[in-house]
C-alpha cells in the first residue's frame, strides 16, 4: 500500500509538471520567437530600403539630365545585392527630373524624385499579424520615395 | 514502532510532493510572465525603438536635402540683397523639405518655426527652424546680414507609435539637424580682353576730310564701304572676320590697320606712312585736339580718293547699327560728325573747335567734358566685354555674399600681368603704322591672399572693370598663371577653382608650357589637375564657326591630356559652359556658383 502510493506520487510529481512547463514554454517561446523574427525582419526592410532610396536620389541629383539620373540611379541600386530575406531594391516609379530647364525661379530648387521598393520574404508566412494584403506570398513590400535637390546643374 | 515510523514517512513523502508541486507552479507562472508580458513588451520597446530611429533617419535626409537646397539657392541667388537672398533660400529649402517623407506620411504639413524652442508640434506635423551662421565667427547672423552663408537647419516632426495605445504612450517627437554651406572657396577668374571681345560693338567708319568746294570750304564726315558693304554696324559684321574675331578696337587702342585683312580697307595713317606723305587725319600731328583734316590747305595731304579709306572708327553710342543721334551726361551727339570730333577732343573749347574746322550741327556748343563723355558713353556699348564684365562683377559679388570665397583675378590676352597695376603698351590709334600716343592699357592680375578676411573682392572687381579688348588669346598662360596662384597662395582645405572666360580658342604661340597655344592650354590643364584645382569653362561664341573649334578645347567629356577639353583635363568638377549670347553671361556664372555648393556637415 506505501509503496503504491509513494510510485504515485513520484510519477505525478516528475511527468505532469515538467511535460505542461515544457509543452507552454515551447508554445509561447515559439509564438514570441517568430513575431519578434517577422518584427526584425520588417524593420531592416525598412532600414535597407530607406537607405538604397536616399543613395540612390542623392547620385541621381547629381546626373545633368534624366537619363543621365537615372543611370546613376541604378548603379547606386545594382549596388545593394538581393541577401537572405531581402530582395534588391528596384525602382518602384520612374524617376522625376525637374530642372525646370535651368531658369529655375528664386525661390525654387530644381531637384530629382526617386522611389524605390525592396521585397521582404517572411520566414513564417503565415503569422499574418498585420493584414493579408501587405503578405501575401510571405512577402512585405516596402516603398521609399526621396526627394533631393539637383545642385550640379548644368 | 514500525508502524510510527511508517506513518512519519508518509507524512513526510506527501510533504514534498506538495512542495515540489508548489515548486512547479511558481516556474510555470514566471515562465507565463516572462514570455506573456516581459518579452512582448520588450518586443515592442525594442521595435519602436526602430521604428522611431528610422523615422529619425528620414527626418534627417529631409533636412540634409533641404539644406542641401538652401544652400544651393543662396549660392547661386542673382540676387546681392541679403534678406531676399536668405528668404529665398528658405522658400526653396521648405519645398524640398515638404516633398519627403517620414514613416510614409508626407511632410507637407510643415511650418517655420519662430525659433528652436518652438520646435514642438503636435501629431503628424512638422516644424523646421532656419539659422544663417557666419562662417568666420561661427555666430548665428541676421536674415539682413551678409555674412549668414552657412545654412542651419533644425528639423521636428511628432509621429505615432505602432503599439502606442497598448502602452499608454500615442506619439512621440523626433528631431533632425542639418548644416550646409558653400565650402570654402579660393577662386581665380582668368578673363580674356582680347581685341575680339568688343566684335559685336556697333561703329561707323567715317572719312574726315576737307572739301574745299563746299561753300568756301569745309569739314565732310563721308560714310566708308568696304570689301563687305557699308561700313557701319556691329564691328563683327563690318568685317567678317575669322571664327577668332577681330583685334580692331571701337575704343583705344583701336588697330586701325586690322581693317584691311578682313575689310580690305585701308586706315589713312597707314598709307600715309606707306607713302611717306602726310596723314589725312591732321597732318601726322598727335595729340589731334584743334587739328583741322590733314588736307587743309587743300594738297597738303592726300586724300586717297578712290581706294577704300577712313580716318576715323567712332562707337554708335546709342547703340544702332545706324548712329541715330544721343545725348550721354548733358552732352549733345546728333550726329556722326559730333562723335568723331568728339572723339578728338575737338569739342572742348571753342578755340579747339575753330582751329579743327569742326562741322558739326549748329547746336552742338563746344565745352570741357565732351571727350570724356563720348569715351564713357563708348565704353557702355562695348559688347560682348560689357556684358561679361558686368556678368563677372554679379558672379563675385554673388559668391561675397552667399560664400567665404576669396579672388583672384588673371586678366589676359598674347601674355598675362604680374600685378594689379600692370599694363601693356599700345599705341592708341594703330600699332601697325604707329599712330596715336603709346600708353600702357591694363592687364591686370590680383593675386589670391590666404590671410584670414582677405578676399580681394574690392581688388578682383576694379579689376574686371579696368579692363579693354586688345591683342590676342593666349589661355594656357593665364591658367598657368592661375595654378600657380593657387598653388602657393590658397587656404589650407579650400576647394580650388578657376572661371576661364574666353570668347575665342588659343591663338598665341607665346608658352610658357609649349610653343602650340592648343599643347599650351591643355598642358595648364593638366598643371590644374595635378594641383586639385577645377576649371570652370565658359566659351562666348559670336560666330557659329567657333562652337566646334572652342568646345574641343574647353570641353568637359573628353579628359584626354593631348587633344581633350581643357575642362575635363582638370577634372574635378569642372564644366563647360557654352555660350551663344553676352545676355547668358550672368545666368552662366550664377550656376557656376550653384556647382561650387556641397553639404559640409550633419
Amino acid at each position: 500500500m506505501l509503496t503504491t502510493e509513494r510510485k504515485l506520487l513520484r510519477r505525478r510529481g516528475a511527468k505532469g509538471s515538467l511535460a505542461v512547463e515544457f509543452v507552454c514554454g515551447c508554445l509561447l517561446a515559439s509564438v514570441f520567437v517568430a513575431l519578434g523574427l517577422h518584427l526584425g525582419i520588417a524593420i531592416f526592410g525598412a532600414y535597407a530600403n530607406d537607405r538604397a532610396c536616399r543613395d540612390a536620389c542623392r547620385n541621381a541629383a547629381q546626373g545633368q539630365d534624366l537619363a543621365e539620373a537615372t543611370k546613376l540611379a541604378n548603379v547606386i541600386l545594382k549596388s545593394y545585392q538581393a541577401s537572405g530575406f531581402l530582395s534588391a531594391p528596384k525602382m518602384s516609379a520612374p524617376i522625376v527630373y525637374q530642372d525646370f530647364a535651368g531658369k529655375a525661379l528664386p525661390h525654387t530648387s530644381p531637384f530629382v524624385q526617386v522611389s524605390t521598393s525592396t521585397d521582404v520574404l517572411m520566414p513564417l508566412g503565415t503569422l499574418s499579424f498585420f493584414n493579408a494584403g501587405t503578405l501575401q506570398d510571405s512577402k512585405l513590400s516596402f516603398v521609399k520615395t526621396y526627394t533631393f535637390p539637383i545642385v550640379r546643374v548644368k | 514502532m514500525n508502524k510510527v515510523s511508517s506513518s512519519h514517512r508518509v507524512f513526510w513523502q506527501r510533504s514534498r510532493c506538495n512542495l515540489r508541486s508548489q515548486r512547479g507552479q511558481s516556474l510555470l507562472m514566471f515562465m507565463i510572465l516572462i514570455f506573456l508580458v516581459i518579452v512582448p513588451l520588450l518586443s515592442i520597446i525594442t521595435f519602436e525603438a526602430a521604428r522611431l530611429y528610422l523615422a529619425k533617419q528620414e527626418l534627417q535626409n529631409a533636412s540634409d536635402a533641404a539644406v542641401l537646397a538652401g544652400t544651393a539657392t543662396l549660392a547661386s541667388s542673382d540676387n546681392v540683397d541679403p534678406l531676399q537672398a536668405h528668404n529665398d533660400a528658405i522658400a526653396a529649402a521648405i519645398k524640398i523639405f515638404k516633398a519627403n517623407t517620414v514613416l510614409g506620411q508626407a511632410l507637407s504639413n510643415t511650418t517655420l518655426a519662430a525659433s528652436a524652442a518652438s520646435l514642438n508640434c503636435d501629431l503628424d506635423e512638422a516644424r523646421v527652424f532656419f539659422e544663417f551662421i557666419n562662417p568666420v565667427t561661427s555666430k548665428v547672423e541676421p536674415l539682413t546680414s551678409p555674412n549668414g552663408k552657412v545654412v542651419r537647419v533644425t528639423s521636428s516632426t511628432t509621429r505615432n507609435l505602432a503599439f502606442g495605445n497598448f502602452v499608454g504612450i500615442k506619439s512621440l517627437n523626433v528631431n533632425a539637424m542639418s548644416t550646409g554651406a558653400v565650402p570654402k572657396l579660393d577662386m581665380v577668374i582668368c578673363f580674356d580682353v582680347s581685341g575680339s571681345m568688343d566684335d559685336q560693338t556697333p561703329v561707323t567708319f567715317v572719312k574726315r576730310k576737307w572739301d574745299a568746294t563746299l561753300g568756301g570750304g569745309k569739314n565732310v564726315y563721308l560714310p566708308v564701304t568696304g570689301a563687305n558693304g557699308l561700313m557701319r554696324g556691329k564691328i563683327f559684321d563690318i568685317l567678317k572676320p575669322a571664327a577668332t574675331g577681330s583685334s580692331l578696337n571701337a575704343c583705344y587702342p583701336q588697330i586701325l590697320t586690322e581693317a584691311y585683312w578682313e575689310a580690305k580697307c585701308y586706315s589713312s595713317e597707314y598709307l600715309a606712312q606707306y607713302y611717306g606723305v602726310p596723314g589725312l587725319r591732321s597732318g601726322g600731328i598727335y595729340p589731334e585736339a584743334g587739328r583741322a583734316p590733314g588736307n587743309f590747305p587743300p594738297g597738303t595731304a592726300p586724300t586717297f580718293d578712290g581706294m577704300k579709306v577712313f580716318t576715323d572708327v567712332v562707337v554708335n553710342i546709342d547703340g544702332q547699327p545706324s548712329f541715330g543721334g544721343a545725348s550721354y551726361g548733358g552732352f549733345a551727339f546728333p550726329d556722326v560728325a559730333t562723335l568723331t570730333e568728339a572723339a578728338r577732343g575737338n569739342l572742348e573749347s571753342d578755340g579747339v573747335y575753330k582751329s579743327s574746322k569742326a562741322n558739326t550741327a549748329v547746336f552742338v556748343s563746344p565745352r570741357a567734358g565732351y571727350q570724356k563723355a563720348y569715351f564713357e558713353a563708348a565704353a557702355k556699348q562695348l559688347k560682348p566685354m560689357k556684358d561679361a564684365q558686368s556678368a563677372l562683377n554679379t558672379m563675385t559679388q554673388i559668391l561675397n555674399t552667399d560664400a567665404d570665397a576669396h579672388f583672384g583675378f588673371v586678366a589676359f590676352d598674347s601674355t598675362v600681368g604680374i600685378d594689379a597695376n600692370s599694363t601693356e603698351p599700345w599705341y592708341d590709334i594703330d600699332d601697325y603704322a604707329p599712330y596715336g600716343a603709346k600708353k600702357g592699357y591694363p592687364i591686370p592680375h590680383v593675386q589670391i591672399d590666404a590671410a584670414a578676411g582677405k578676399t580681394a573682392y574690392a581688388e578682383v572687381n576694379s579689376a574686371i572693370d579696368k579692363c579693354v579688348p586688345m591683342g590676342s588669346t593666349n589661355i594656357g598662360g593665364a591658367v598657368h598663371s592661375a595654378v600657380e596662384d593657387l598653388k602657393h597662395h590658397s587656404r589650407l582645405g579650400s576647394t580650388r577653382a578657376i572661371v576661364l572666360f574666353t570668347d575665342g580658342e588659343p591663338t598665341v604661340p607665346s608658352g610658357p608650357l609649349s610653343s602650340d597655344p592648343k599643347a599650351n592650354a591643355r598642358m595648364a590643364a593638366v598643371e590644374a589637375r595635378d594641383a586639385g584645382v577645377a576649371v570652370y569653362t565658359i566659351g562666348l561664341a559670336q560666330n557659329p564657326a567657333i562652337i566646334p573649334d572652342q568646345t574641343e578645347i574647353l570641353n568637359d567629356k573628353n579628359s584626354d591630356p593631348t587633344t581633350g577639353g581643357m575642362a575635363a583635363i582638370a577634372g574635378h568638377g569642372g564644366t563647360f559652359n557654352s555660350v551663344t549670347d553676352s545676355s547668358q553671361l550672368r545666368q552662366t556664372f550664377a550656376k557656376i556658383a550653384r556647382r561650387l555648393v556641397k553639404l559640409v556637415s550633419n
